[in-house]
């Protein structure tokens, strides 16, 4: 066993992880969406989406619609959330000219930046996500909170990462099945 | 040099891993040096591809994964094509540069190439090419049973005794 054999074989580890982090990355940059892949953790969108499935986002439109279901995140809380666009509105912008014409009382408009504020809701809940938005917050701002705009699913397949993060045995048991697996392994 | 390591004979790619992993010995001991200009290039561009997602990584848990800010965002677009790109470097490296190129070496400027290959995990024979300078390539195979002991050692002598005809062999064949 010389250096350069234990360096390929270090490489080649390091590799599956680099792949994997870079091919997320990658997808991460095509769809707009800085976690293009979630797993949905609540049922608060049955019938619709169930605990455990895995939706794909799309990030790069400008503005989402009523009816659509967004991915979004509330500052300083971790776990994002999946639920439909109830209301929106787009918000324009005034100009702050210190000159208005005289015979105009119209405010004067910028063309450019328009904000789209949304009202969310989840499909099984009585109400609107309203109290769930962080404190004094009443809209979600579509560039600033949204991750992306659900496009498709897999059901049930993400039940796998739930039963990790909430089931200690599970994570246990399946970290014993993988040691195992190495230890018989034939080199 | 260290004492061998015990193989597992019913294990077709354990005896080829251990030929291969003996070649660098077998020919130094045949007064061959080893040049390590294909594995360097695969450990350069391996690295380097580590070295960029490492730093990506590093990235995002310092300054935040916030696609919205551009610099961020062209890094991102930059690191993960940089990345890829090379990855197929390495790929096509494999393919048409190393092959099963297992040992390249030097003797007296005359350089020796050596692929080794088994054609499949059930058939313990190990296939081997020798290239000395501008000779064709010469193909020779030998079973592992003549390579190894009963209980899974490899029989270095048997072992430096193959190459060391093959190589005789094709050097004269070659200019």
């Amino acid at each position: 066993m010389n250096l350069r054999q234990q360096l390929i074989q270090g490489l080649n580890i390091a590799m599956v992880v680099c792949s994997a982090f870079m091919f997320w990355k990658g997808l991460a940059l095509v769809t707009g969406s800085s976690s293009p892949i979630v797993v949905v953790l609540s049922g608060s969108m049955e019938p619709a989406f169930q605990r455990g499935d895995i939706l794909f986002l799309w990030n790069r439109n400008q503005y989402v619609d009523v009816g659509d279901i967004v991915v979004y995140n509330i500052k300083e809380k971790e776990i994002p959330i999946v639920h439909r666009v109830m209301r929106e509105h787009k918000v324009i912008p005034e100009v702050k000219t210190k000159k208005r014409s005289a015979r105009s009382k119209k405010p004067v408009h910028e063309p450019g930046k328009v904000r789209q504020l949304l009202l969310t809701k989840g499909d099984n809940n009585p109400t609107d996500d309203l109290p769930l938005y962080a404190y004094g917050q009443t809209y979600l701002d579509r560039e600033d909170d949204i991750v992306g705009k659900v496009m498709g699913y897999i059901p049930k397949l993400g039940y796998v990462t739930i039963l990790i993060t909430e089931n200690v045995y599970f994570k246990y048991a399946l970290l014993g099945l993988l040691g195992l697996s190495t230890l018989l392994q034939k080199e | 040099m260290g004492e061998r390591k015990k193989v597992n004979l019913s294990s077709v790619v354990a005896l080829r891993t251990e030929c291969d992993e003996t070649l660098p010995q077998a020919l130094a001991s045949l007064k061959y040096t080893e040049s390590f200009t294909v594995v360097d290039t695969r450990l350069a561009l391996g690295l380097l591809s580590v070295a960029i997602a490492g730093g990506l990584y590093y990235y995002e848990k310092k300054f935040g994964d916030d696609l919205k800010d551009l610099f961020y965002y062209y890094l991102l677009l930059g690191g993960v094509t940089t990345f890829f790109v090379l990855n197929g470097l390495l790929y096509l490296h494999a393919q048409y540069v190393q092959k099963n190129t297992k040992y390249v070496g030097y003797n007296k400027d005359k350089k020796v190439v050596i692929g080794t290959s088994t054609k499949n995990a059930t058939t313990p024979v190990y296939d081997v090419e020798f290239k000395v300078g501008d000779s064709p390539v010469a193909k020779d195979s030998i079973s592992f049973s003549e390579l190894f002991t009963e209980d899974g050692y490899l029989k270095l002598d048997s072992y430096i005794g193959f190459i060391k005809k093959n190589l005789e062999k094709v050097s004269k064949k070659s200019t």
